[in-house]
């Protein structure tokens, strides 16, 4: 018999990729977002989500229904629940680190706890995957193997979210935490290191982007080499691979009450920069540089990230990149993704090479990353 | 061109101008502008200093090749200063280039990049979106 899913946050990046690898598997897909113009005013214009014409587009296979709701209005997201779900892929939230945390609470906090309560009191569901973050661990002290590099941290590392939206994903993964423990809540959380992949405007698309428009590049190549600078990173198409992976998985024990690292093999960001920059056709020199210093010069471009974020508050425009974007050259990031892989799971996109030649090929091809060859 | 520091700081200072006419309209009319034009300058400046330098145009030529606009106190009629000359007319490409490249990382080289100066300014509402059309 065809298993239902219900995807929320269907119209955002990872969204649109879920839906389309559910329809691929023969799902039937009840896909559920923001009408197009709410999503526009939350993101204050700074992100491209599908339109309707596109999710008709997406839906028109027949085996996908497209229904409106809103998480925060719970009364809204009810008619879901009309139909018998099999699993609920709870991609749904607002990722905006500009975004004030009120705001993020309401919707992130809020709003899947909404969703989580009608799960438990409308449905027989008996999955409920929930998209997390990595930024909940926020920077931690690593473990240092012999030669002084640090170890990956696993998902049993404590919380420590560095900015308003990790905070929000925090709270989200103990309210539903809770939910799994007192009320039997089926949850797998998923933490995605910063997503890549085409028809992506937001994280990522911030590096190619700006890399794109400056035209110019330096990279610091930090000595000694034991504080280079990790790049973790999942391609979309990963990600949702591995949400259906979980939620195929047996014995559902195993992944029940869980989280997982979504993240592809290690890679540096001195390396992911200059192959970004080699890609987009970006003169860029390296400069080799002393890891103290490196972390004056770091704090120095935080503190102008800042300083934009703030200028762009006044004028009531979005920054060109968050200041909690400018974390990624700040601290050190490094994420385990042993913990999916010993489920058996395999990356299309190990490490990011591959994925990132084909985002930017196909963010050039569709006129996202413009260019003047004739 | 009358003496080797104005030279040099002059052919900085074109070097900028060009990266910056080249990256809002030079390279849409021609894509070999800042070289062609770079040529065009390094070329005028070679045939002017050189001239100067054989004092062509006045018997002062050589010591103000050395010394203008400052008087730097380079003796020109003591020392054999002609392959320190050389040296130096056959840099100008170099400090040329140098300013073209210093120009096209502050304003880009293409006309959809921003160079530097992209970081310090802030978008206008939706600034920084594809255009939705290009899904099509």
């Amino acid at each position: 018999m065809t298993e239902t899913a219900l995807v929320t946050g269907a119209a955002g990046h990872a969204g649109i990729f879920m839906v389309q690898l559910l329809v691929q598997k023969g799902y039937n897909v009840i896909a559920t977002d923001l009408a197009k113009e709410a999503r526009d005013e939350l993101f204050q214009g700074g992100k491209w989500t599908a339109d309707d014409t596109f999710m008709q587009q997406l839906c028109g296979t027949g085996e996908v229904q497209y229904i409106q709701a809103d998480l925060t209005d719970k009364q809204s997201l009810e008619p879901l629940f009309d139909h018998d779900i099999d699993v609920v892929f709870s991609v749904a939230s607002l990722y905006d680190y500009f975004a004030l945390i009120d705001v993020l609470r309401k919707i992130n906090v809020g709003g899947v706890r909404n969703l989580a309560e009608l799960v438990l009191d409308k449905s027989n569901a008996k999955h409920f995957i929930h998209w997390s973050t990595c930024g909940v661990y926020g920077e931690p002290s690593y473990q240092k193997d012999a030669k002084g590099y640090p170890i990956p941290i696993t998902e049993n590392t404590p919380y420590n979210p560095p900015n308003s939206y990790s905070i929000s994903k925090m709270e989200q993964e103990q309210i539903l935490f809770e939910l799994y423990k007192n009320r039997g809540l089926p949850l797998t959380i998923i933490r995605p290191a910063p997503i890549y992949g085409p028809l992506q405007t937001y994280g990522a698309w911030h590096i190619f982007h700006l890399v794109h428009k400056v035209g110019t590049c330096v990279i610091p190549s930090i000595y000694p080499r034991k504080h280079r600078l990790r790049m973790p990173m999942v391609h979309v198409e990963d990600l949702v691979r591995a949400a259906l992976y979980i939620y195929e998985y047996q014995p559902k024990e195993q992944v029940l009450g869980q989280a997982f690292n979504a993240v592809c093999d290690e890679g540096f960001q001195d390396e992911f920069i200059e192959f970004v920059c080699e890609i987009l056709g970006v003169k860029c020199n390296r400069i080799p540089i002393w890891w103290p210093f490196y972390k004056i010069v770091s704090r120095m471009a935080l503190s102008l990230a800042k300083l934009q974020e703030g200028r762009a508050r006044t004028k009531k425009v979005r920054p060109r990149f968050e200041a909690a974007m400018t974390g990624y050259v700040t601290h050190q990031y490094y994420f385990s993704n042993q913990k999916l892989k010993d489920l058996g799971f395999e990356f299309l996109y190990g490490g990011w090479r591959k994925g990132t030649l084909d985002t930017i090929t196909w963010y050039k091809e569709h006129g996202w990353l413009e260019d003047d060859i004739q | 061109m009358i003496g080797f520091l104005f030279s040099i700081i002059l052919l900085i200072i074109l070097g900028l101008i060009i990266a910056w006419a080249y990256k809002r309209k030079l390279r849409q009319i021609n894509k070999d502008a800042s070289v062609l034009l770079g040529l065009l300058i390094i070329g005028l400046f070679w045939i002017l200093g050189i001239l100067f330098y054989l004092n062509i145009f006045g018997a002062d030529g050589a010591n103000l090749m050395w010394n203008f606009p400052f008087n730097l106190g380079i003796a020109t009629d003591k020392t054999n200063l002609t392959p320190y000359a050389i040296l130096l007319f056959l840099s100008y490409p170099l400090w040329y280039l140098w300013g073209l490249e210093r120009g096209y990382q502050i304003w880009g080289r293409r006309p959809y990049q921003e160079g530097i100066l992209f970081i310090f300014r802030t978008n206008k509402p939706g600034q920084g979106l594809p255009k939705e059309k290009k899904m099509e």
